[in-house]
């Protein structure tokens, strides 16, 4: 028998070696059409954003390759849309949200993972059921509550309300959890206090998961529109409009061809921080098994 | 300090961290009566963890469970314009009541929505949920270059709903300028009017979150195709040469996790769908593209605000989120304590 197979598996090699290689050649070319597919957009937008403010486009042509070819565009979405203004706002509010997040996220995951306390499991209970409801729900109730602190026309009031990250909390908890027990009662023989323990020993354990989290969240704050323009567009505060705000509410100013040029190289502006992000920290970016286990 | 050892090495390490280690000798002396510890030392922990996390724990009190009560409250008033209980007039069941009643216009108004919802939902779910399987399958099996499929496909699910919104204007213009009308028009089609048909404007729709959405699902999906160990696969390989039948069989039910939480995944984020909505249709044409969110959001900020009546919505949706994450818990519960 094992004879046969072997006769077999020798006549089969030839064969079995011509399909690996169309296996091979067929998925990356799928792979390419759908790369190229979702690449495109942004080329019709990048080519669509050169374009000088004069030029008109032929009916039934799609523009591949630059076509009098200008910058122009840019400065005057920088100017007309205050770009530079949204860079501050944008910028305070996603670092601002970060770091104070971070702070927040890191204390308490530690303290969850770390420090077995009466109503650990209550708490981490609690903060769980955060996870299950669709933070849409409160819209409302969270716009109210700012005007109630009176940090609707603030940039606190995009700040603050989502400072008890949970999802950032667990996220943090589960890597904690691997940081060894003995290490942590070294530090309290030695006398240490238990922010300085987080600082000097938990913090420097845990830089993979912080760098993951610290990603993550910048990208998303970057992104978020929705609660900041509930915020301010009813506030009537357009001078703290983020980058998204300000290209959002950039929609009808303009008239004609001239107007989706400027607005195409907005939104390509507003684009590029990100994928700068996306290059220089993509291994943390794409290791996201913590991420998924978690869920 | 040396007749401590005969401490736990919990409490010694407890003790030591306090400022005042000299304060240990009487609690050693009392350590068969923990009753007689003063209160400072046998709640240590607790004081220590609560003075750490109690801050955050008041915040998310505020911002979660004050701002939950305040809605669910608000869900039984006829509050209008005006932030505040001074504006109320009537508190009952209307809201919910008008919801279920056959042939209100609230109830036309959420029902529409909900088959918005739920088509999204579906499409998305299932579609997105291929796509990722199989790309993730392929940069997985292909012999080089799998690491920049991944980083290639990846990048636009980070890009902002916005942007997204801007491409899905350009591309599906209604006159001839667009993408896709260009494109129709070059195989000798006639130009769509995509977002002014009720029938075609929600499909148009779909298409940029389709390309930019599945690639997160792609990425789960990836992860847990590394994490399965090499020798499964050589073992079917042996049986048989087709990978995919190799895939069907041994691979797919070993990725069962990913794909439940993929799915659950897919179904939270579809039922609250409200950017591309908001951003290119605004709702219509006739309210065709107006998803449960976005009449949600339009009832609460939009100019004639029935803010008590879009918290009851917000309310029944989130009792359907609620039903289905269960059911999918308990689904997935199920199959796995099947496998074991």
């Amino acid at each position: 028998m094992s004879e046969a197979i072997s006769v077999k598996k020798l006549q089969t090699r030839a064969s079995l070696r011509r399909q690996e290689i169309q296996f091979n050649v067929i998925s990356i070319v799928f792979l390419s059409i759908v790369a190229i597919v979702q690449l495109m957009p942004f080329w019709l937008k990048l080519i669509d954003a050169t374009h000088s403010p004069d030029f008109l486009p032929e009916v039934g042509k799609v523009y591949l390759w630059f076509e009098a070819f200008t910058l122009e565009n840019f400065w005057t979405v920088i100017e007309s849309a205050r770009l530079y203004l949204a860079l501050g706002v944008s910028l305070a509010h996603t670092c601002g949200f970060t770091l104070l997040s971070l702070c927040v996220v890191m204390v308490v995951g530690y303290v969850l993972a770390k420090i077995k306390f009466r109503g650990r499991g209550v708490v981490s209970m609690l903060l769980l059921a955060t996870l299950m409801i669709p933070g849409e729900v409160l819209l409302s109730a969270n716009y109210q509550i700012t005007i109630f602190f009176g940090i609707n026309k603030n940039i606190l009031g995009i700040i603050l309300p989502g400072i008890v990250n949970v999802f950032g909390i667990f996220l943090v908890k589960q890597y904690m959890a691997s940081v060894p027990d003995s290490v942590l009662e070294a530090a309290d023989i030695d006398g240490c206090g238990e922010l300085k323990k987080i600082v000097t020993i938990v913090v420097p354990m845990s830089v993979p998961i912080i760098m993951t989290y610290v990603i993550i969240t910048f990208i998303g704050t970057w992104n978020e529109y929705l609660f900041p323009m509930i915020l301010y567009s009813t506030s009537g505060s357009d001078s703290l409009y983020t980058l998204q705000l300000a290209m959002q509410s950039f929609y009808p100013n303009f008239g004609g061809n001239a107007d989706t040029y400027v607005r195409s190289a907005g939104m390509i502006l507003i684009t590029v921080p990100i994928i700068i992000m996306y290059i220089v920290f993509q291994k943390y970016i794409l290791n996201q098994s913590n991420i998924a286990g978690l869920k | 300090m040396q007749n401590n050892e005969s401490l736990e090495r919990e409490d010694l390490a407890a003790e030591n961290a306090s400022a005042e280690p000299i304060g240990a000798a009487p609690v050693r002396g009392a350590e068969g009566k923990p009753k007689k510890k003063p209160f400072r030392q046998r709640y240590k922990k607790e004081i220590l963890a609560y003075s750490l996390i109690g801050i955050p724990l008041i915040w998310w009190c505020v911002f979660f469970v004050v701002a939950l009560l305040w809605a669910f409250a608000t869900s039984f008033t006829d509050m209008r314009g005006g932030y505040g209980f001074d504006f109320v007039h009537n508190i009952s069941f209307d809201n919910y009541i008008n919801i279920f009643t056959v042939g209100s216009s609230q109830a036309e108004a959420f029902w529409n929505g909900m088959k918005v919802t739920v088509i999204w939902t579906a499409v998305m779910m299932v579609g997105n949920n291929l796509m990722g399987i199989l790309c993730a399958f392929l940069i997985k099996a292909i012999r080089r270059g799998g690491k920049l499929f991944l980083a290639l496909l990846f990048w636009p699910s980070l890009v902002s709903a916005v942007v997204g919104a801007d491409i899905t204007s350009t591309l599906f213009q209604s006159d001839n300028t667009g993408v896709v009308n260009q494109l129709i028009i070059a195989c000798g089609g006639s130009p769509v009017a995509w977002f002014e048909d009720p029938n075609t404007a929600i499909w148009a729709l779909m298409v940029v979150p389709f390309f930019f959405g599945f690639c997160q699902k792609m990425l789960i999906y990836y992860s847990t195709l590394v994490s399965i160990p090499e020798t499964y696969e050589e073992a079917a390989s042996l049986e048989t040469s087709s990978r995919f039948r190799i895939f069907l069989r041994v691979i797919f039910p070993l990725m069962k996790n990913a794909l439940v939480l993929n799915t659950l995944l897919s179904i939270i984020d579809g039922f609250k769908i409200l950017g591309p909505m908001q951003l290119v249709t605004d709702g219509g044409p006739a309210n065709s593209t107006q998803s449960v969110m976005l009449l949600i959001y339009k009832s609460v900020f939009n100019a004639p605000a029935r803010i008590g009546q879009g918290c009851a919505y917000a309310f029944v949706l989130f009792l359907f989120i609620l039903i289905v994450s269960v059911f999918q818990k308990l689904l997935a519960g199920k199959e796995e304590s099947n496998i074991e």
